[in-house]
């Protein structure tokens, strides 16, 4: 409490000081001179002359502007003073010279930018964890050949049944394979991303859909009708569905044969469904910012892609 | 006064022994040092480029005020006096003073 109250007085004196500079300095300059008085008589009553009293008095009092320098100094707003004349000294520095002000400017904004990008791309690489509950219990496996550490292939279905059911140290794996689709039946066609997955990423992630449901156990089977998992996003845009809510579209396998899909309403509903990761607004790697098939794992080859794919219709 | 024997004062005295002189009575800057000297007698010749920056910050702190008076030859000059926080920080200084030099003394003591 004492220690606050000192500082307070500290900061409003010096405050003061800086208000009232000259009141405060002409205090000063009166104070130095009442001493050198003072000291002048108190040396004539000791029986010098006045010239020798005064002689020797100023001789003890020394410089009286280094006095006052030390006095100033002892207030914080002595630091701030000459901060500031220090700042105004180095602009008027780079005034005079603009050019070597401009590559200084232009080379520290440059630094700065680059360093900025640097990190937001390892900050989103690195060190935001994935938005999903116990990021850090995630792992991605990846096959890697001793020739040629950094390259991953992709792996065979049967391998990853392999890695699934010898695998110790995993609570669950899922496999995916990222791949480009086209959407047909309504309006302009697209080609949003699509990822092929194993039925059980969901759980794994803990991904929850906001609508409907996501892919069973059942939807994994090579004669089961492809389901279809819908981003958010996606399912929100109204661009995806060309503005309307009742329609039916298509999504097949650019290179692949198709046939148009079809179903009841009531079955349609049940395939359609939004899913959203925990953050949607972060996608990641598992993010279903897709739309999700689920379908026997092909390991990036086309196997099954003549089946059609029921994309059933959206409402709202 | 004994010139040959003048000391620099012990780093952070200055504060306190300004502080004492003041609790004996307000006195202008000039009266202090004299008053420093004599009672040192002479050991402490405290100059006014130590002075004023100590009086300022012990102003500062609120341990000390300032206030303009008339003096005995009719002019007007800056007298100190104590506040009632320097009279509390005086009685710590004094008691931790005394606490380290009787411990010094010790020690030389055993020492020697």
């Amino acid at each position: 409490m004492r220690a606050l109250t000192a500082l307070l007085n500290r900061l409003a004196s010096g405050a003061r000081a800086i208000l009232s500079k000259s009141r405060v300095e002409r205090e000063l300059d009166a104070e130095l001179q009442e001493y050198l008085n003072t000291a002048v008589e108190h040396k004539m009553a000791s029986g010098m002359s006045r010239a020798d009293a005064t002689r020797a008095a100023r001789a003890e009092m020394g410089s009286v502007a280094a006095v006052k320098d030390h006095v100033r100094d002892a207030g914080w707003e002595s630091t701030v003073e000459s901060v500031w004349r220090d700042a105004r000294y180095g602009l008027r520095l780079l005034l005079r010279s603009p050019g070597f002000t401009a590559v200084t400017v232009i080379t520290l904004a440059l630094g700065i930018g680059a360093n900025t990008a640097v990190f937001s791309v390892a900050h989103a690489v690195l060190l935001r964890s994935l938005p999903y509950p116990e990021p850090q219990r995630l792992v991605a496996l990846v096959p890697a050949q001793k020739s040629q550490p950094s390259t991953a292939d992709p792996i065979s279905y049967p391998t990853f049944l392999d890695w699934h059911e010898q695998s110790r140290s995993i609570e669950s794996m899922a496999a995916y394979v990222v791949a480009q689709s086209a959407l047909t039946g309504l309006g302009d066609a697209d080609a949003p991303i699509t990822v092929a997955v194993t039925p059980n990423v969901f759980s794994l992630l803990g991904a929850t859909p906001l609508a409907g449901r996501t892919l069973l156990p059942a939807d994994g089977d090579a004669r089961a009708a492809r389901a279809v998992v819908l981003s958010e996003p996606f399912w929100r845009d109204p661009i995806s569905w060309g503005g309307s809510s009742r329609s039916t579209v298509r999504l097949i396998r650019s290179s692949a044969s198709c046939r148009r899909a079809s179903g009841s309403p009531t079955r349609a509903r049940r395939h359609n469904c939004g899913c959203r990761s925990s953050n949607s607004a972060r996608s990641s790697r598992f993010s279903p910012h897709a739309p999700l098939r689920s379908c026997p794992w092909s390991g990036g080859s086309s196997v099954g892609s003549a089946c059609p794919r029921r994309l059933p219709r959206c409402r709202r | 006064l004994a010139r040959g024997e003048q000391r620099d004062l012990v780093q952070g005295t200055l504060h306190m022994l300004i502080l004492k002189t003041l609790a004996l009575e307000p006195m202008h800057g000039y009266g202090i040092g004299v008053r420093l000297g004599q009672i040192s007698q002479g050991v402490f010749q405290v100059n006014a480029g130590s002075l004023f920056p100590a009086l300022r910050r012990l102003e500062r702190d609120g341990l000390i005020a300032g206030l303009w008076q008339t003096t005995e030859n009719n002019r007007r000059a800056k007298y100190y006096k104590l506040t009632a926080g320097g009279r509390a920080r005086l009685k710590q200084e004094a008691h931790d003073w005394e606490m380290q030099a009787a411990a010094i003394a010790r020690i030389l003591k055993v020492s020697s």
